[in-house]
């Protein structure tokens, strides 16, 4: 943005914080007229539910899953796949399976795991929301 | 210059400031219904302000654009007011509907809600702290900037920032009203 005051005075008048005559230059200042419908957006869809920002704001913070659980969970996937991988590679082939289809399902565990974690994450929130 | 003369001139202008109020009447109203549950009054209130203002705008181009920069101030005012009205305790076992929100005006939000609290908690915790401060409480931005101990323009720019994260969130999630 090259406009100087777009995430400066702009973003003080829109919350009531600078001069009303700013309202001239913003309405004719691209840059801050798109920070003021950014900030007008945001709190056009959040709607009825802004308040309840205020709750999370005065509670204690909510710890976020810890990166090592998720990593001991994917671990965990790691090793089962890993013993089925295994399992797989010490019975008999048949030849019309390819070489590499032992590694494929170990990377696609993972990811699947994470993924998961990310949606679950997602839920648990909407469901927090809701009960809240 | 006679008094005939001034009051003819004050005429004139508030005529077309009138006239110009009128073309936007209707539309402004549109555009406010999208976005608050009380439309009349933020309308209302942004008629007073660009009446007050009488901006002198060379054409009618620039007084719209003056017009709904007003508006999108008073509806972030309006927003911030009926946040910090709500309740602490819910009184029907958590749900928070707008009386005059309809039902999938209030699906939208919680939608809406679910994206910013996620964008909130993946952001920096410094960005995320100023948002709910400023969206939610009275502290003023010169207040937050001394509790987090930075200037005040780090402190705008911050909330700039989380607003520009959460409006992007919101955009990707088709949760954007245009």
């Amino acid at each position: 943005m090259s406009c100087s005051h777009a995430t400066t005075t702009t973003v003080a008048w829109l919350y009531g914080e600078a001069p009303d005559a700013h309202a001239l230059h913003v309405a004719g200042c691209p840059d801050c007229a798109a920070v003021a419908d950014d900030h007008a957006g945001v709190v056009g869809a959040l709607g009825p539910a802004l308040g309840a920002l205020r709750d999370a704001a005065e509670a204690p913070a909510r710890e976020p899953v810890p990166r090592r659980s998720r990593w001991a969970i994917a671990g965990f996937g790691l090793a089962v796949a890993a013993a089925a991988a295994l399992a797989v590679s010490t019975r008999a082939i048949p030849p019309t399976v390819p070489s590499g289809a032992t590694a494929a399902p170990t990377i696609a565990a993972i990811d699947t795991f994470d993924a998961a974690l990310d949606d679950l994450d997602l839920d648990v929130a909407t469901l927090e929301q809701e009960l809240q | 210059m006679t008094v005939r003369n001034t009051r003819e001139i004050a005429d004139v202008a508030s005529s077309s400031l009138d006239r110009r109020i009128a073309s936007l009447g209707t539309e402004l109203l549109g555009f406010l219904r999208r976005r608050t549950v009380d439309p009349e009054e933020v309308a209302q209130e942004t008629w007073i302000r660009v009446a007050a203002a009488d901006p002198d705008c060379p054409d009618d181009r620039s007084f719209r654009a003056f017009v709904y920069v007003v508006a999108r101030r008073l509806l972030i005012d309006a927003a911030r007011r009926r946040a910090r009205a709500r309740p602490l305790v819910p009184l029907d076992g958590g749900q928070h509907p707008s009386d005059d929100a309809p039902p999938d005006a209030a699906l939208s939000a919680g939608q809406s809600l679910a994206v910013v609290e996620r964008t909130l908690r993946e952001m920096k915790p410094e960005l995320a702290e100023v948002f709910r401060w400023r969206m939610t409480t009275d502290l003023s931005f010169k207040q937050i900037a001394e509790r987090q101990g930075v200037s005040l323009n780090t402190a705008l720019g911050r909330h700039h920032q989380a607003t520009n994260h959460i409006a992007r969130a919101l955009r990707e999630h088709g949760l954007w009203t245009e």
